[in-house]
């Protein structure tokens, strides 16, 4: 979304016009649910949900122009990640089930595959999976939410300069990652398999 | 030392970006180029009920709409009762002052020397308070209406001149009192105080009676109490009725200079 358009839906949108929240959901809603499959996985898209309705309780009374609006909108998605964690960390509290537990691939499953033709969300889990949690939310910020340094160092709260040392370092874990004995790369460049 | 050390800041952005083809990549990070262009792909998201959303913003635009509005009611009210209170304070202050210092009109100044004279805060009446200070106007004391003095002096028995209204007070005052005065000067402010009593009757025990002057009692059988009437020196029990009397005619300020001004004459 380009400037005008991005203002036209935002103020429709605040008022409660229905084409505004269409039009901000068409352009954001993938990079919520594309971060929010990196960090919640099979929950992503409850804890979207939760996340636009919020959006609609508070869009009233943002101010600002769109990349202030990604700021705002992947602060809300953070908070609303957080709490899916204290949920989750309950539920585990009152019951250590097994078949309750959240299911999270491992990096040296062997069923795990990477290769050339590795889905999106496949790709997204595998980087919130190999990477701290930290690394793993600053990259997936940047590729899969595509938010600029500035952006993501507001949601984070952090500063910029280190929200760059995040994300250089996270490549770095991920490259060794792939040069782990097991990984191998069937076929070089950029498709990998795991054996 | 692995290959993957090394990352320029530049090829690392690029990455991010999704602008480094596998092919491309440096060493060691073709792996990572694709799962990065892999992961950046757009994927499909759920449909939702736009209306849904559109009918929680304008409750939400409502709701807010309606507590802004309550505040701004709120915040007017409470600034109308703190002008309300403040004009009270002024008024009561400015009133308080006149009413103190005898500037008030007659009729006025004599309902603030009864309504106050009963919380024990002694003001002048009709107009003699200012005389309560000044020396110079102790002659007015005897302007006190004769029927109070009249009706204290029995009260006071034989002891006490029937001729002097007021200035029975002043009589009494007169030989026991000239010396005892430190009060004269000063503003009446407690009940007790009456300045008359104080001016006239000084140490006198008689004269700080609070109900003598306060009530403007004139009642006889409270005045017996008070002091012994036989006693000469008890001149002072005129104090006390006469006082009261003063009090009845909103003029303790008045009996005061009374005696105040009795005490001039000695």
């Amino acid at each position: 979304m380009r400037g005008d358009d991005f203002a036209d839906a935002l103020a429709a949108a605040q008022v409660g016009e229905e084409w505004g929240f269409a039009a901000l959901y068409r352009d954001f809603a993938p990079a919520v649910l594309g971060f929010l499959r990196g960090r919640v996985d099979a929950d992503a898209e409850d804890v979207a949900s939760a996340v636009w309705l919020e959006v609609a309780r508070s869009v009233g009374r943002f101010t600002g122009d769109e990349s202030g609006f990604r700021a705002w909108l992947f602060t809300i998605v953070r908070r609303r990640m957080m709490n899916e964690y204290r949920r989750r960390s309950r539920d585990l509290a009152v019951s250590t089930d097994p078949a309750l537990l959240p299911m999270s691939p491992s990096p040296d499953d062997p069923e795990r595959t990477v290769v050339g033709e590795m889905s999106a969300t496949d790709a997204i889990a595998l980087i919130g999976t190999v990477l701290p949690e930290l690394q793993g939310e600053v990259i997936l910020l940047r590729v899969v939410s595509q938010l600029s340094v500035d952006e993501i160092a507001e949601v984070l709260d952090l500063a910029p300069g280190h929200v760059r040392v995040l994300s250089h370092r996270g490549l770095k874990a991920l490259a060794e990652h792939f040069s782990r004995p097991g990984v191998t790369h069937a076929a070089e460049p950029g498709i990998s398999e795991v054996t | 030392m692995t290959h993957h050390d090394f990352l320029d800041a530049g090829t690392a952005e690029r990455l991010l970006a999704g602008a480094v083809d596998p092919a491309d990549a440096p060493p060691g990070y073709g792996p990572v180029a694709a799962v990065l262009t892999a992961a950046s792909a757009p994927g499909s998201v759920p449909d939702i009920d736009f209306g849904e959303l559109a009918g929680v913003a304008r409750r939400a635009a409502d709701r807010s709409g309606s507590s802004t509005s309550r505040r701004s009611s709120m915040i007017g009210k409470l600034l109308t009762m703190k002008a309300a209170a403040a004009a009270g304070v002024i008024l009561l202050g400015a009133s308080g002052a006149a009413a103190a210092t005898g500037s008030l009109p007659n009729s006025v100044q004599e309902i603030a020397h009864d309504t106050l004279s009963h919380v024990g805060v002694d003001v002048p009446n009709q107009g003699h308070g200012d005389q309560v200070n000044d020396p110079k106007h102790v002659e007015n004391g005897t302007e006190n209406p004769p029927a109070d003095s009249a009706t204290t002096v029995p009260a006071d028995g034989p002891t006490a001149p029937g001729d002097q209204p007021v200035g029975t007070n002043g009589a009494n005052h007169d030989g026991t009192t000239q010396t005892t005065e430190p009060h004269h000067s000063e503003p009446a402010t407690t009940g007790d105080t009456h300045t008359g009593d104080s001016h006239g009757g000084a140490g006198t025990t008689g004269d700080v009676k609070p109900g003598d002057g306060h009530s403007g009692d004139s009642t006889p059988t409270t005045v017996p109490t008070t002091v012994p009437p036989t006693t000469p020196t008890t001149g002072p029990h005129h104090d006390g009725p006469g006082s009261g009397t003063s009090g009845t005619s909103g003029t303790s300020g008045s009996s005061g200079t009374s005696g105040s001004g009795d005490a001039p004459k000695i």
